[in-house]
């Protein structure tokens, strides 16, 4: 019982070693059901919620996004996985320091697509997202660095919706992908992932067209393959059981719903002091995961670098759980269009509608 | 080529699949909206433009209820599923001298029982 219980464990940490390998694939799936749901979107604003129900009431289309949707949540939790993973091996060294580094930068790329998907939406959820970037950019930063208003208007207007897709879409996917090139060069867990792959170069140059036999083999292949396996079964199961959800269409100046799961600990900072949490609350996350290698020894035992780290996500989890758990609180409602210039919606004028 | 058949019509059937429904979609009915809108322009920009449209916050906040609910219990299972497998890697990478089972029995009998184990 003993000898199974360790052999399960080791197969476990082996597993957990090549998460990295599992988010490039989980972003395959994000792109393929991405590209399928981009072809029946229409980001014009006023006709972007009725493309979201004609694809969440299409048999396929709705189980397409509902597959984009848990795709997404998947690549967050893994993300989670894959950065306690490398905190508990220490990112110590220069190699390893700007792999982490890279991460965090690839952390925060994700995080602005996950956002940008939000808004894509066009619904109730969707709309009060967007007052919160409009509002925390032009009304707070804006106070500090005027310059940051020019970047929340090219995002307004009839075109926003059409350029946050082309954002989500196209610029911060390959962001990430390049991201993801420079981060497995000093990644030496992604250096080792890449060695059955380098047989196929090599094979390919002296001109065979097939992997060698070896290749499927391979223990990372067959780890890989088996996560990947998992993985879909995971993510089709929830997705024909647990739609993807679709608030109702938006109206302006109310906050009646809660941001996803993801942003929740932003949520119990804001109940407390209000819509500037949202401007600091990342960039103070973002610069303790930054400030992580500093305090990594390359040594066995827990240092520094793992007790912040787990305090840090221990904190987090906390303040999700209490926005979860706490009633719905307001916070850009005092905002109302009228009280200032802030436009916050695009203008109806522009969009030369007919009555 | 027999697979690549199999496999186009299983996307086409999939086209047929109902997939359940657990939220109401919110398609509110045309006389929700304020008088003078025209019934059919309910879109982002008529919906958003400086008011609420005859409609009420908590009439607004009724409409996103059963979703938020929903999500609501969703992200408490997502974060207590993290915690889990967060344990879990600690556990792999930190197993300590110690497997869990004797942690318990330590905590419940007391260090002092081990004394009485034979090895």
């Amino acid at each position: 019982m003993e000898n199974i219980s360790k052999k399960i464990q080791l197969s476990a940490r082996q597993a957990s070693m090549v998460l990295g390998g599992l988010l490039i694939i989980l972003l395959l799936f994000l792109i393929i059901s991405g590209i399928l749901l981009s072809l029946f979107y229409n980001p014009a604003p006023e006709r972007a919620y009725e493309s979201m129900l004609t694809i969440s009431n299409s048999g396929f289309m709705s189980l397409v996004r509902n597959f984009h949707y848990w795709s997404s949540d998947a690549l967050l939790f893994i993300i989670f996985l894959h950065m306690t993973r490398v905190a508990l091996t220490k990112p110590s060294g220069k190699a390893r320091r700007y792999a982490w580094w890279i991460g965090v930068g690839l952390l925060m790329l994700v995080g602005t697509e996950m956002l940008a998907g939000t808004f894509l939406r066009a619904d109730q959820e969707s709309y009060e997202a967007y007052t919160h970037f409009f509002l925390g950019t032009n009304a707070i930063v804006a106070k500090y660095f005027y310059i940051v208003t020019a970047f929340a208007n090219f995002f307004s207007e009839s075109s926003a919706l059409l350029r946050f897709l082309i954002v989500h879409a196209i610029l911060l996917p390959l962001g990430i992908f390049a991201l993801i090139s420079v981060h497995g060069l000093f990644a030496p867990s992604f250096r080792g992932m890449l060695s059955p792959f380098k047989k196929i170069t090599e094979g390919t140059i002296r001109g065979n067209a097939m992997p060698p036999k070896d290749f499927w083999k391979h223990p990372i292949i067959q780890r890989l393959l088996l996560l990947t396996g998992v993985t879909f079964l995971i993510i089709l199961v929830l997705s024909i059981v647990l739609p993807a959800p679709l608030y109702p269409a938006p109206y302006s100046n109310v906050e009646v719903t809660k941001p996803p799961w993801w942003l929740l600990w932003v949520v119990a900072l804001e109940n407390q002091w209000g819509l500037g949490a949202i401007v600091l609350a990342p960039p103070i996350l973002f610069g303790i995961f930054a400030i992580i290698p500093f305090f990594a020894k390359d040594k066995p035992g827990i240092d520094k670098s793992i007790l912040i780290y787990v305090t840090t996500v221990a904190v987090v989890i906390a303040l999700s759980y209490w926005a979860a758990v706490a009633p719905q609180k307001a916070h850009t409602e005092h905002y109302a269009p009228g009280e200032s210039t802030i436009t916050p919606v695009p203008n109806p004028e522009s969009l030369h509608l007919q009555h | 080529m027999k697979p690549i058949f199999i496999i186009f019509l299983g996307i086409f059937a999939l086209n047929y699949i109902n997939v359940p429904f657990v939220y109401a979609h919110g398609n509110e009915p045309a006389e929700e909206t304020a008088a003078g809108a025209h019934p059919t322009q309910i879109g982002w920009t008529e919906q958003v433009s400086g008011s609420h449209q005859g409609k009420t916050r908590e009439a607004v906040a009724a409409g996103v209820h059963e979703t938020l609910n929903v999500e609501t219990k969703l992200a408490v299972y997502k974060f207590s599923l993290l915690i889990v497998f967060l344990l879990l890697l600690a556990k792999l990478f930190y197993p300590g001298q110690h497997s869990l089972r004797e942690k318990i029995s330590d905590l419940i009998l007391g260090k002092k029982h081990r004394e009485n184990i034979p090895e």
